[in-house]
C-alpha cells in the first residue's frame, strides 16, 4: 500500500462516527487541561489510560492524541491572555501573545494562533505523507554527540529570544543552566544542590519555575503599576485578526510548520525546541523583527505553527522506530502495548489502519479546534474586561491549584512563591526570563549528551566536528553568533564615529 | 451510530463528567491507591505497571493511580514510597538489584526494611544484544574482540548500579575482558542508541530487546537464566555457552513499612488472581513481559536474601565512588 | 557626582555574581573530574565561573554607561500576593480545597487598592466551588475538599 492510499484509508477510518466523536473528546478536553494552568497532558493522559482499555486500540489513540495537541492549544490560550504557560511549548507564545493582549489584541492573537496551528497540522501531516518511510532513519542517526550539537545550536538561538543586553541574556542562561542541575546527576547518582531536600532530589519542575517567574510577578507588576487596561474599548471588528495581520503570518506559518516538522522527529527535546527556534529565526528574518517582545503578530504565528507541527510528527519515531519522543509520547506507547500492539516498524506494515488513521484524525482534530475555539474567541477576549482587581486572585488560585496537582506537593506551591518573587527582582533588574527558562529545558540533556559523547569518543573532543551532522549544527551555530554579533559590533563603530565627528 | 451501554459510560467517564468507580464505604480501598513507579513513563517497569495494573483494579474492585517517579535509578521513587503514610493508600514497584542497590551505594534514605513486601509481579532476565548485521554472533565473539581491543568494545546499559551494569560487570569479571562502558538512563535509549550504531553491544533485557529480534534488527547473543527461556527459546543462555551466569531484574510490589496485613492481603490475593487472567497472560506473552507471581512472604524472603547478596557484591567490587 | 551612572545593571551584575557564588558553594564538594572524565561537579563549577565574567561584565557597563534610573518598589503587593500564595501552601492540604481557596483571594485582595472586599467575598465563593467542581468533581484530581479534621480517616 502506497503511503498515499494509507492515509486516504485512515482518513476514511479516522471520519466514522465513533472515532469522529473520540476525536471530538480528545480535542475538548485537551483544550481544557490546556487552559486549566498547571494541568499538563502528560498527568491526564497517565489517569485516563486505564479508561482506554476499554476502546478500541484506534479510538484509544485518537483521543490521546487529541489531548496532546489539543493540551498544546489550550495552553496558548491562557499564554496569550495572562501570561501564563502551562507548558514548556507556550512559553514563546507568551512573548509576543501576552503583549498584543495588553494592547487590545487579544482576539486577533488567539486567532492567529488557533489558524497557524490549523494551518501546522495540515502541513505536518502532509509532510508525513510524503516524507515517513525515509524519515524513520533520521531519529536513529541522532548519538549523544548530535545531540549535544543541536542543544548548543538551541542555546545560542536563544540569546535572540532577548531583546535587551546580549551580556545579561547569557548571565540569564547559565543561571537556567544551574537551576536545571538541581537534583540527581544521571551520569554518576550523586545529589547536587539540594539542600538536603528530598523534594529537590528529582529536580526543581519546569510548572512552578515557569508559572512563578512570568504569571506571578506579572501579578505583581500589574498591581504596583495599573495601567490603563485598553481590553475594555475592544471593539468587535478588532476581535478578528485584519488583513494584515494575515499577510504577515503566512510566512513565519510556513517557516514555522516546516521547521516544528523537522525538529519534532528527534527524540528527546526536539519538539521542545521548535517554537524556540521558529521563533528566533522569524526574528530574524522578519522585516518587523525589531518589533518582536512588544506585541508582533509573526512572534505568535511562528511558534505556535512550530510546536503542533512537532506534536505532530513527533508520533513518527514512536511509531516507525518504537522510540518514544517525550513523556507524552511515551505514554501513548503504553497505551498500545496495553492494547496489544508495538510500537516499532512493524506498526506501518501489520497495523497500517491504525498508523494513518491517528495520522489522519490530526487532521480532522486540529480542524475540530478551530470551530471549537473560534467561536469562543470572544468569550476569551470578555474575560480580559472583567476588572483586574477581580482578575489576579483568580490567575493566583489557578497557579496555585495547579502547581499543586502536579506531584500533590505542598513544597511545588513553595517554589511557585520563592519563583515568583525571582521573576519580579529579575524583572526589576531588567533581564528577561524567556532565555532562563529555555536554558533550564534544556540543559540537562546538554550536559549529559556532552558527557556521554565525550565516553563514546574515547575524550576525543574532535568527535563533534567529525560527525556530519554534529559538525552541520555546530557551524550553524557559529553563523548564528556572527549574525549576532554582528549588528552589535556595526552599531558600536557607528557609534564611535558618531563620537569621533 | 450506535453507542452500546458500556462504551457510552465509558465516553461520559472520558469526558470527565462523572468520576471513577464508585468505592464501598468500609472495604479497603474506599478511595485511589497510588501506585509509586519510579521509573520514567514507556520504560520496563512503567510498562508492565500500565499493563497489569488494570487486572489488579480488575479483582481489587479499586482504583490504582500510577505515578512516575523517576531518578537515581529508583531511588528518589522508592524514598518517596518509604516515606509515604502507611495508610494503604500509597504504594510501589520495587525493582531488584536496581533500586535495591542503592542503599548499598550510599546513604539513600530507605533500606529493605523500609517495605513491608506485597507480592512479585514480572522477572525480566538480562540479556546480551548487539545490531542484527554486528560482525558479534556468540558470547565467544564478543570475547575475542574484547581481547584484541581491550577497553574498548562499547557497550550501553540501562545506568550506573542498575542490573544490566551489574550483569556486565560480572560477565567481564567471569571472562577477565575489560568494556568500555557508557552508562544511560533507563532501557529504551542504550537500544535506540544500538540501533543508530552509536554503540557496538547493549546489556539490556529480554523485555527490552525481544520485539526488536523479532523484527529483525536486534540480535541477542545471549540471556542470563538458568536454562533457555520459554518466552525466547531460540536465545542461547550463558552458561551453555561457558559463562554460568545468572541475572534479571525483578519487579514487585512493596508498602511503606507499616502498613495494615489485611490491606496488604487484599492486594496480594487481587496480584494473584490478576497473573491468572488469561487476558492478561497472552497480552503479557504478545509483548515478552515475563509474569512470575510470588506472595507476600515468599517475595520477602526473596528481597533479603538478594540484599544480602548485593551488600556482598558491592563489598566485593564498589562501583561508584 | 553619582557614584553609579546605571543602579539596576550594577544590581543585575550583583545578582549574577551573587547566585554564582551561592552556587559554587553549595556545590563545593562535587567532584569537578576533567574534561574527559567529568564529574557531577564539572558542569556547574564552570557555569558559576562563566557567570561570574558574565556578572563582572554587566556590573562594569553599569559604571561606565548612562542608563535609566532605578526602578522604583513597591512593598505592598510583593508581600501580599507571597503571603496568599503561603496561605494557599500551608492550607490546602489541613483545611481542603474550599477553605484554602477562600483565604487565598482573601489575603490577595488586599494587594491592590482598588479591592472591594465584599466583591472579594464573593468571587472567593465562586472560586471556590468552581475549583472544586473542575478540578475534584471534573477532573478527578486527588484535592481534598474538606478540613482534615472533618473528613473520614
Amino acid at each position: 500500500m502506497s503511503t498515499v492510499d494509507g492515509f486516504l484509508h485512515g482518513l476514511a477510518l479516522a471520519a466514522q462516527p465513533l472515532n469522529l466523536l473520540y476525536c471530538l473528546i480528545g480535542a475538548l478536553v485537551g483544550t481544557l487541561i490546556g487552559v486549566l494552568p498547571g494541568v499538563g497532558p502528560v498527568a491526564t493522559i497517565a489517569m485516563l489510560l486505564p479508561l482506554t482499555f476499554y476502546l478500541e486500540p484506534l479510538q484509544a489513540l485518537i483521543m490521546l492524541a487529541g489531548i496532546f495537541y489539543g493540551a498544546q492549544y489550550g495552553g496558548s490560550t491562557t499564554a496569550i491572555l495572562v501570561n501564563l504557560p502551562g507548558e514548556n511549548s507556550s512559553v514563546v507564545t507568551c512573548l509576543d501573545g501576552y503583549q498584543m493582549a495588553r494592547k487590545g489584541r487579544a482576539g486577533p492573537a488567539l486567532a492567529i494562533a488557533a489558524l497557524a496551528s490549523l494551518f501546522a497540522g495540515i502541513f505536518a501531516t502532509f509532510f508525513i505523507v510524503l516524507m515517513a518511510p525515509p524519515l524513520a532513519g533520521f531519529a536513529l542517526a541522532f548519538g549523544a554527540a548530535e545531540y549535544f550539537s543541536l542543544m548548543v545550536l538551541g542555546l545560542i538561538a536563544a540569546i535572540v529570544l532577548a531583546s535587551g543586553s546580549v551580556l545579561k541574556a547569557l548571565g540569564m542562561m547559565t543561571l537556567g543552566l544551574l537551576l536545571s542541575m538541581v537534583g540527581t546527576d544521571v551520569n554518576s547518582g550523586a545529589l547536587r544542590f539540594t539542600l538536603g531536600l528530598p523534594q529537590l532530589m528529582d529536580g526543581i519542575d519546569f510548572v512552578p519555575l515557569a508559572m512563578g517567574i512570568f504569571a506571578v510577578s506579572e501579578v505583581i507588576r500589574n498591581l504596583e503599576s495599573p495601567e490603563p487596561r485598553e481590553t475594555l474599548k475592544t471593539r468587535f471588528r478588532d476581535l478578528w485578526p485584519t488583513r494584515e495581520d494575515f499577510r504577515r503570518s503566512w510566512k513565519p506559518a510556513l517557516r514555522g510548520s516546516a521547521l516544528g516538522s523537522i525538529l519534532g522527529l528527534l527524540p528527546g527535546g526536539g519538539a521542545m525546541l521548535s517554537s524556540f527556534a521558529a521563533y528566533s529565526v522569524e526574528k530574524r528574518l522578519s522585516p518587523n523583527g525589531h518589533l518582536f517582545g512588544q506585541g508582533a503578530v509573526e512572534g505568535v504565528a511562528a511558534p505556535e505553527s512550530a510546536n503542533n507541527a512537532g506534536a505532530q510528527t513527533s508520533f513518527v519515531p514512536l511509531l516507525t522506530l518504537g522510540i518514544p519522543g517525550n513523556a507524552v509520547i511515551a505514554l501513548m506507547a503504553g497505551a498500545m502495548m496495553i492494547h496489544g500492539v508495538q510500537p516499532g516498524p512493524q506498526v506501518m506494515t501489520n497495523n497500517p489502519e491504525l498508523f494513518w488513521g491517528v495520522i489522519a484524525s490530526m487532521i480532522i482534530g486540529n480542524f475540530m479546534l478551530v470551530v471549537i475555539n473560534l467561536p469562543m474567541l470572544p468569550l476569551w477576549v470578555r474575560l480580559l474586561s472583567i476588572p483586574y482587581r477581580l482578575f489576579y486572585p483568580a490567575i493566583l488560585v489557578f497557579c496555585c491549584i495547579g502547581v499543586y496537582t502536579i506531584n500533590y506537593a505542598v513544597f511545588d506551591v513553595v517554589m511557585l512563591l520563592v519563583f515568583g518573587l525571582f521573576g519580579y527582582i529579575l524583572y526589576k533588574f531588567r533581564f528577561e526570563p524567556a532565555p532562563l527558562l529555555l536554558a533550564f529545558v534544556l540543559g540537562p540533556l546538554m550536559e549529559e549528551n556532552f558527557r556521554r559523547a565525550m565516553m563514546l569518543s574515547f575524550g576525543d573532543p574532535l568527535i563533534f566536528i567529525q560527525r556530519p551532522i554534529s559538525a552541520t549544527l555546530l557551524g550553524l551555530a557559529v553563523i548564528l553568533i556572527a549574525v549576532i554579533a554582528l549588528p552589535s559590533l556595526r552599531k558600536r563603530r557607528q557609534e564611535t564615529f558618531a563620537e569621533a565627528g | 451510530m450506535k453507542l452500546n451501554r458500556r462504551q457510552f459510560s465509558m465516553l461520559a467517564l472520558a469526558a470527565g463528567a462523572s468520576s471513577v468507580p464508585a468505592f464501598a464505604k468500609g472495604t479497603y480501598p474506599e478511595r485511589p491507591i497510588e501506585l509509586i513507579v519510579p521509573f520514567a513513563p514507556g520504560g520496563g517497569t512503567d510498562l508492565s505497571a500500565r499493563l497489569i495494573v488494570p487486572y489488579i483494579e480488575k479483582y481489587l474492585n479499586g482504583t490504582i493511580a500510577v505515578i512516575n517517579k523517576p531518578g537515581a535509578g529508583g531511588q528518589v521513587g522508592a524514598v518517596q514510597i518509604a516515606r509515604a503514610k502507611p495508610d494503604g493508600y500509597t504504594i510501589g514497584f520495587m525493582n531488584v538489584p536496581n533500586t535495591m542497590m542503592k542503599p548499598h551505594e550510599r546513604d539513600a534514605g530507605f533500606t529493605v526494611d523500609s517495605f513491608d513486601p506485597i507480592a512479585n509481579l514480572v522477572f525480566d532476565p538480562a540479556v546480551l544484544a548487539t545490531r542484527a548485521d554486528s560482525k558479534y554472533k556468540t558470547l565467544a565473539d564478543v570475547v575475542a574482540e574484547c581481547k584484541a581491543r581491550p577497553g574498548k568494545v562499547t557497550i550501553g546499559s540501562a545506568g550506573i548500579g542498575s542490573n544490566t551494569h551489574l550483569d556486565l560487570l560480572r560477565f567481564e569479571h567471569l571472562a577477565g575482558i575489560k568494556f568500555h562502558h557508557i552508562p544511560y538512563d533507563g532501557g529504551a535509549a542504550p537500544r535506540t542508541a544500538l540501533l543508530g550504531g552509536h554503540l557496538e553491544l547493549i546489556a539490556s533485557a529480554l523485555g527490552d530487546c525481544q520485539r526488536f529480534q523479532k523484527e529483525g534488527t536486534i540480535r541477542m547473543l545471549g540471556i542470563l537464566t538458568k536454562e533457555r527461556f520459554p518466552m525466547a527459546p531460540d536465545v542461547p543462555t550463558y552458561a551453555e555457552q561457558g559463562y554460568p551466569l545468572e541475572g534479571g531484574a525483578s519487579r514487585g510490589l512493596v508498602a511503606p513499612e507499616g502498613m495494615d496485613p489485611g490491606q496488604i492481603a487484599a492486594i496480594e490475593k487481587a496480584v494473584e488472581q490478576a497473573l491468572q487472567d488469561p487476558e492478561l497472560i497472552k497480552k503479557a506473552e504478545e509483548i515478552a513481559l515475563p509474569l512470575v507471581f510470588m506472595n507476600s512472604k515468599e517475595y520477602g524472603a526473596y528481597l533479603q536474601k538478594s540484599n544480602q547478596e548485593l551488600a556482598e557484591a558491592w563489598k566485593a567490587t564498589p562501583w561508584v565512588e | 557626582m553619582k557614584l553609579t551612572r546605571n543602579p539596576t545593571d550594577v544590581l543585575a551584575g550583583i545578582l549574577l555574581i551573587g547566585t554564582a557564588l551561592a552556587f559554587l558553594w553549595i556545590g563545593r564538594t562535587l567532584r569537578p573530574g576533567s574534561i574527559t572524565q567529568m564529574g557531577p561537579g564539572y558542569a556547574p563549577n564552570l557555569l558559576c565561573f562563566i557567570q561570574i565574567l558574565l556578572g563582572l561584565g554587566v556590573l562594569a557597563a553599569g559604571f561606565r554607561k548612562e542608563g535609566e534610573p532605578a526602578e522604583t518598589w513597591s512593598l505592598r503587593p510583593v508581600l501580599i500576593v507571597a503571603l496568599a500564595i503561603a496561605v494557599f501552601a500551608v492550607s490546602v492540604e489541613e483545611l481542603g480545597l474550599l477553605a484554602a481557596v477562600c483565604a487565598t483571594v482573601i489575603v490577595s485582595g488586599f494587594a491592590s487598592p482598588e479591592s472591594r472586599h465584599g466583591q472579594n467575598l464573593l468571587l472567593a465563593l465562586f472560586l471556590a466551588l468552581f475549583s472544586t467542581v473542575v478540578f475534584v468533581k471534573g477532573l478527578n484530581l486527588q484535592i481534598p475538599v474538606w478540613p482534615a479534621i472533618g473528613r473520614q480517616a
